[in-house]
């Protein structure tokens, strides 16, 4: 534990070097403008950061794209509360309770509550993060290819069935990101693979492109054909935040407690990211809350619980990012993305190797939590401006975002056909209610599952069983059986019970 | 638009009606897409040659067994297409994130679906990469985001023209500047051009 803490003592005094604190508040500001926009997401404004740390060193590289991730997870509350505007999916379950509390003529506590509540279940996430890591690293370095491969399959089960909509589409989408992800040339026979002799590609396709593509030519697609509606800014007189007193805060322990451990763990099951943990948080409230009655009309629970399990989710999902390399989230995914493009493999090795980069990682979350805190209760009016810009011109640097970052991860043209092709993927998906994630998610961990299910049954001799007898591996595997069938049950005793 | 959940009775499973066989093949055309391309790609999977070893997996294997497994799943959706099943969406699950619209604004008050726009964007986006490699990155970036804009129904032309002046020259100095990625020049005039303004902007 000693240990720990001189390591993140360190961690803090490399992220306030000028360099590494000047991209945090970079990133906290862009954050918050991604946030605030509702034609970018999270993910997407995570995206078009990543061209610009390509010159830069990796840790500050990492703290910018972190330092985005977390605020991502909070500035759309300001606009879901003040004006009905969603920023971000997450923020939709704040539209139930915050803009009702704002309704009531209470619109600074709303924001007072979404701010303690982002805080307090970033920062006890983080905790867990910091304290977690290195006994999960230590675990995943006795992890062989049966107990990854069982790993990778439980993050693809979660992602098709915590999803919610139509699992038939998901699994659609999954299977289509496995087999993009199989394309190119084959590392272990050296034959081609899908590439019908076109050299972009026998090199394979790069789920970055997919990534970009997918998320942001094809929302800006989708959101064209409407003609960029933009949603019109009402006018609110003050727009300020009133803190929550310490016996409103000791009034809602129990959603806190339950919000913040329900976001640390869903941001720890691959594939499950914040809007996940924030719907699923007010959900288990409004099914198991002191006032689960009063959900919808206006209350602190309501704003709470969403709130406080996505940014807790952030704390979660950087565990098996950095202790397995395996993304818990989109927003990882392209951490993971700057990481690799930095030379750097992350994993419970990287503990050993490199330690300062793990450790200041971490002390930029707790930083960045704080500082994402003061910005929003200072300096959100200014920013909530950026709502009056044209969504055409928005779009149009979205798309010059898009076009650069293909551009700049191999100086190769041809990429820009994979994301103007992904582009027109990702509004067919859009359209037709296929969900994205899937696919990208598949992409990513596809080339990790066919490596070690290959591995694994080399090992074994071809004997499928030995995913079911090693204890690991066991359990993980029962936990994708039971994510996989339990929507289905569930849909089943509904469909039963209405007749 | 929030999807309220339909409660128990969400999951309708009735024999088509007449005027439904349309919507029916609407919701079947995606599956049946996918499955078309999906069956084409494991009959090319069964083509593969490679050095067979015996009791090992060969690279064939992965792809086909994604493969079957999407088929069967397309095959799922076409007869749900069919069976007219409506898929419960519980309140608390992401999916219910998916018809809420910025603003919480209904689908049929956002106007009608403007495919044209769509089809003018995306051709856009095509000509970009080769338009990038014949004017350079400057005069290509201009022009993609001024006629975006236009296309995205901004209508303010001196707006619209300034934006991109501006953008595009902010985003060639930064990114060639600053981050120093290679930019494509564009060919003959267009790369003295693009050499002329690197060098106007104190660029290396």
């Amino acid at each position: 534990m000693q240990d720990v803490l001189i390591h993140l003592g360190h961690g803090f005094l490399t992220v306030f070097q000028p360099i590494n604190i000047f991209v945090l508040m970079i990133g906290l500001v862009l954050g918050l403008l991604v946030a605030v926009l509702p034609g970018l997401t999270l993910v997407m404004g995570v995206v078009l950061a990543l061209p610009f740390t390509y010159k830069m060193g990796i840790t500050p590289a990492v703290i910018l794209l972190t330092a985005m991730y977390i605020t991502g997870t909070y500035g759309g509350a300001f606009t879901a509360i003040l004006f009905r505007i969603p920023g971000e999916p997450i923020d939709v379950p704040l539209l139930w309770d915050g803009y009702e509390m704002a309704k009531k003529g209470e619109p600074a506590k709303a924001l007072g509550w979404t701010l303690f509540a982002a805080l307090a279940g970033g920062l006890v996430a983080a905790v867990v993060m910091v304290a977690a890591s290195e006994p999960v690293a230590k675990i995943a370095l006795s992890f062989s290819a049966p107990e990854y491969f069982a790993l990778v399959f439980f993050g693809l089960a979660s992602v098709v069935c915590l999803g919610g909509g139509s699992q038939v589409n998901a699994f659609i989408s999954l299977f289509i990101g496995l087999l993009i992800a199989s394309v190119g040339v084959d590392g272990t026979y050296g034959i081609e693979r899908f590439s019908f002799g076109i050299d972009t590609l026998r090199d394979g396709i790069e789920y970055l492109g997919v990534m970009v593509g997918a998320y942001g030519l094809g929302e800006v697609l989708s959101r064209l054909e409407r003609g960029f509606t933009s949603p019109t800014l009402e006018k609110v007189g003050k727009i300020e935040t009133k803190l929550p007193s310490t016996a409103e805060l000791m009034s809602v322990k129990g959603s806190f407690a339950r919000s913040s451990i329900l976001g640390i763990l869903i941001g720890i099951v691959p594939g499950a990211g914040a809007t996940i943990a924030s719907f699923l948080s007010y959900g288990v409230e409004a099914q198991y809350g002191r006032r689960r009655k009063e959900m919808g009309t206006g209350i602190a629970e309501g704003i709470v619980a969403p709130q406080a399990a996505a940014t807790a989710s952030v704390g979660g999902a950087m565990i098996p990012l950095l202790t397995m390399g395996i993304p818990g989230s989109g927003a990882t995914a392209i951490i993971l993305g700057a990481f690799m493009l930095q030379g750097v493999q992350p994993g419970p090795q990287v503990f050993v190797s490199q330690p300062d980069l793990i450790y200041a990682i971490f002390a930029s979350v707790f930083v960045a939590l704080i500082g994402m805190c003061l910005l929003g209760y200072f300096a959100i009016k200014a920013l909530v401006k950026v709502l009056d810009f044209r969504e055409a011109a928005v779009s149009a640097f979205v798309v010059m975002f898009c076009f650069i970052g293909a551009l700049a991860a191999r100086n190769n043209v041809n990429d820009l056909w994979t994301i103007v092709a992904f582009g027109a993927v990702g509004y067919l998906f859009e359209k037709f209610r296929f969900p994205i994630a899937p696919m990208v998610l598949g992409t990513i961990l596809g080339p990790l599952a066919e490596n070690y299910f290959l591995t694994a049954m080399i090992s074994a001799e071809g004997d499928w069983t030995t995913f079911f007898t090693r204890p690991v591996s066991l359990v993980l595997m029962l936990l994708s059986a039971v994510t996989l069938v339990f929507p289905t049950y569930r849909n089943w005793r509904e469909s039963r019970a209405g007749g | 638009m929030k999807r309220e959940a339909k409660g128990a009775g969400a999951a309708c499973l009735a024999p088509i009606h007449k005027g439904e066989s349309m919507l029916a093949l609407r919701r079947a055309a995606p599956y049946a897409a996918v499955l078309m391309v999906g069956a084409y790609l494991y009959w090319l999977a069964l083509g593969f040659e490679f050095p067979h070893v015996p009791g090992r997996l060969g690279p064939d294997a992965w792809p086909k067994m994604v493969l079957g497994l999407l088929l069967v799943t397309c095959l799922v959706g076409l007869v749900n297409s069919f069976r007219r099943v409506d898929v419960p969406v519980v309140r608390g699950g992401a999916g219910d994130t998916h018809p809420v619209l910025p603003g919480d604004i209904p689908d049929e008050d956002l106007g009608p679906s403007r495919y044209g726009l769509v089809a003018m964007g995306f051709a856009l986006f095509l000509a970009y990469p080769i338009a990038l490699e014949w004017l350079g990155f400057p005069i290509a970036t201009f022009l993609l985001m001024a006629l975006f804009m236009l296309v995205g129904q901004w209508r303010n032309v001196p707006a619209v023209l300034l934006i991109s002046l501006l953008g595009s020259l902010a985003l060639f100095y930064i990114f060639r500047g600053i981050v120093y990625v290679s930019l494509p020049l564009g060919t003959g005039q267009f790369q003295t051009f693009t050499l002329w303004l690197a060098q106007l902007l104190q660029m290396r």
